[in-house]
């Protein structure tokens, strides 16, 4: 049966719009940045909703205890939410929740390959992976105590990533990497979350959609300027990483870009028919510290200032949300968005105080 | 009880009470019209269709007040839970709502008075 929207999203919106009132009252960040040291950002968060990160530091001293304890308060955060909704809503919520499970998969696989295939001493770091229920039933002790592809493989036998596991082999990551494989997972969960998006009412769906669509716009660029130009990928592998969707993928002198020898691409161009504003920032940032600084580095200034100017997209989106329609999804993935950002700077701003960084550096990387 | 279950018992609390309105509605408004206008004809077309209106008059209000009360009620108690300090604006929002029963009950005594 369809559910009426003002009945569906009433309360968990109402709900929601109060946390975003006291996200923004809220002087958290503000406050850890002032913090002396860790202990005193540690002391900061305890008077706050993430009690239980400073819980996670008072048991183990670990800063990535502490992370793993935002992660959890994450995963809560979305079960949460879909807790409230009901029917194709919540399926939708849910599989959002599949982006931390993909995430926390491809961290697993990391940790396997560095330790099997390079042989390095990390097994240890599976202590700071999440072990528990996300969407699918994954065995987490199998896949970090495996010791070849094989077992990899079996341990996700009957996971939607069983297909993509089987498509590659150990001796291909062997000599690839987990690059593609990687890629190959997010795509996936990107394919999920379109099709899911399809289920929900027409207002919905365009709501959805249209943050996606800002997501994998950004994606796109990055891969076309990073691995298209910078790394000079092979056209193939790169066209089989761009994710078909948006105003990216479709325009036409993408598909130049990607069809042109890696020597003659010009990503320049592709950036100037589409977002005037920030090529002209790029080459901003060429002209000022051309000389200056390494070819890697400036490469790297470029590509922070694309991710900034994408995240002020998402970001206006997000706002034009919570000034519309207050009966859609819209809501939720503004709060979804907004918490994850807090989240990400709390992160940066304990590792800035853990390693000793001064304020104003900190605030430096933040902006 | 998952908030669900929640949600769904308080919107039936609500219907519940906005049927028992409209019932009452139907079952007051002719003795309370009999009582004051004891120099009317019994039985008459009339009378009758004046006690029906009025009592359509306040059973509607009452079930749209219900089914408001149900929604803004919802969306308050959604908002509260995380920010107790906002609890009298958002009974004000309530009282908006409630106040479709008064207008109601005040058009019932209008039509009541025709008579």
């Amino acid at each position: 049966m369809k559910q009426n929207p003002t009945s569906l999203y009433g309360f968990i919106n109402a709900k929601l719009r109060a946390r975003i009132g006291l996200m923004r009252e809220s002087h958290i960040i503000e406050d850890l940045l002032k913090a002396k040291g860790v202990v005193e950002a540690v002391a900061v968060l305890r008077d706050s909703a993430h009690s239980s990160v400073a819980t996670a530091y008072d048991r183990t001293g670990d800063i990535q205890q502490m992370e793993l304890a935002l992660l959890y308060n994450e995963v809560e955060m979305y079960q949460e939410v879909a807790k409230y909704l009901e029917g194709k809503p919540a399926d939708f919520v849910l599989n959002l929740l599949g982006k931390v499970e993909v995430d926390n998969l491809k961290n697993t696989i990391r940790l396997w390959y560095g330790s099997i295939i390079r042989r390095r001493p990390m097994r240890f770091r599976s202590e700071y992976l999440f072990k528990g229920k996300l969407l699918n039933d994954i065995d987490w002790t199998a896949l970090v105590n495996a010791i070849s592809w094989d077992e990899v493989c079996k341990a996700l036998a009957n996971t939607p990533y069983s297909e993509v596991v089987n498509a590659f082999t150990e001796q291909q990551l062997d000599t690839e990497g987990l690059f593609v494989l990687e890629n190959k997972l997010d795509l996936q969960w990107y394919e999920q979350m379109m099709a899911s998006t399809e289920k929900l009412s027409e207002l919905d769906k365009n709501v959805a959609q249209s943050v996606f669509m800002v997501d994998i716009d950004l994606k796109n660029l990055l891969m076309m300027v990073r691995y298209g130009w910078y790394h000079k990928m092979d056209k193939a592998i790169l066209s089989n990483l761009l994710m078909p969707w948006g105003k990216v993928y479709k325009n036409k002198s993408v598909r130049e870009f990607v069809n042109k020898s890696a020597k003659e691409r010009d990503p320049f161009v592709v950036i100037e028919k589409l977002y005037p504003g920030l090529n002209e920032a790029i080459r901003q940032i060429s002209e000022d510290k051309q000389g200056s600084v390494r070819q890697d580095e400036l490469m790297a200034l470029q590509n922070l200032r694309i991710e900034a100017y994408l995240h002020e997209r998402r970001k206006s989106v997000y706002r034009k949300m919570l000034a519309s329609d207050p009966f859609t999804i819209g809501v939720s993935l503004a709060y979804f968005f907004l918490y994850k950002e807090e989240d990400t700077m709390i992160k940066a701003i304990l590792n800035g105080k853990y390693y000793g960084y001064e304020e104003d550096y900190i605030r430096g990387v933040l902006a | 009880m998952t908030s669900i279950a929640f949600k769904k018992k308080v919107s039936m609390s609500f219907a519940a009470t906005a049927l028992l309105l409209l019932a009452s509605g139907f079952v007051f408004a002719p003795s309370a019209f009999a009582a004051t206008t004891e120099a009317a004809a019994p039985g008459s077309y009339t009378v009758a269709v004046i006690c029906f209106s009025a009592a359509l008059a306040f059973g509607i209000g009452a079930l749209a007040a219900g089914l408001a009360i149900g929604k803004v009620g919802s969306a308050a108690m959604g908002a509260i839970s995380e920010r107790p300090e906002i609890a009298s604006q958002a009974l004000i929002f309530i009282a908006l709502a409630e106040g479709l029963v008064v207008f109601g009950f005040i058009t019932a005594l209008m039509i009541l008075g025709k008579a």
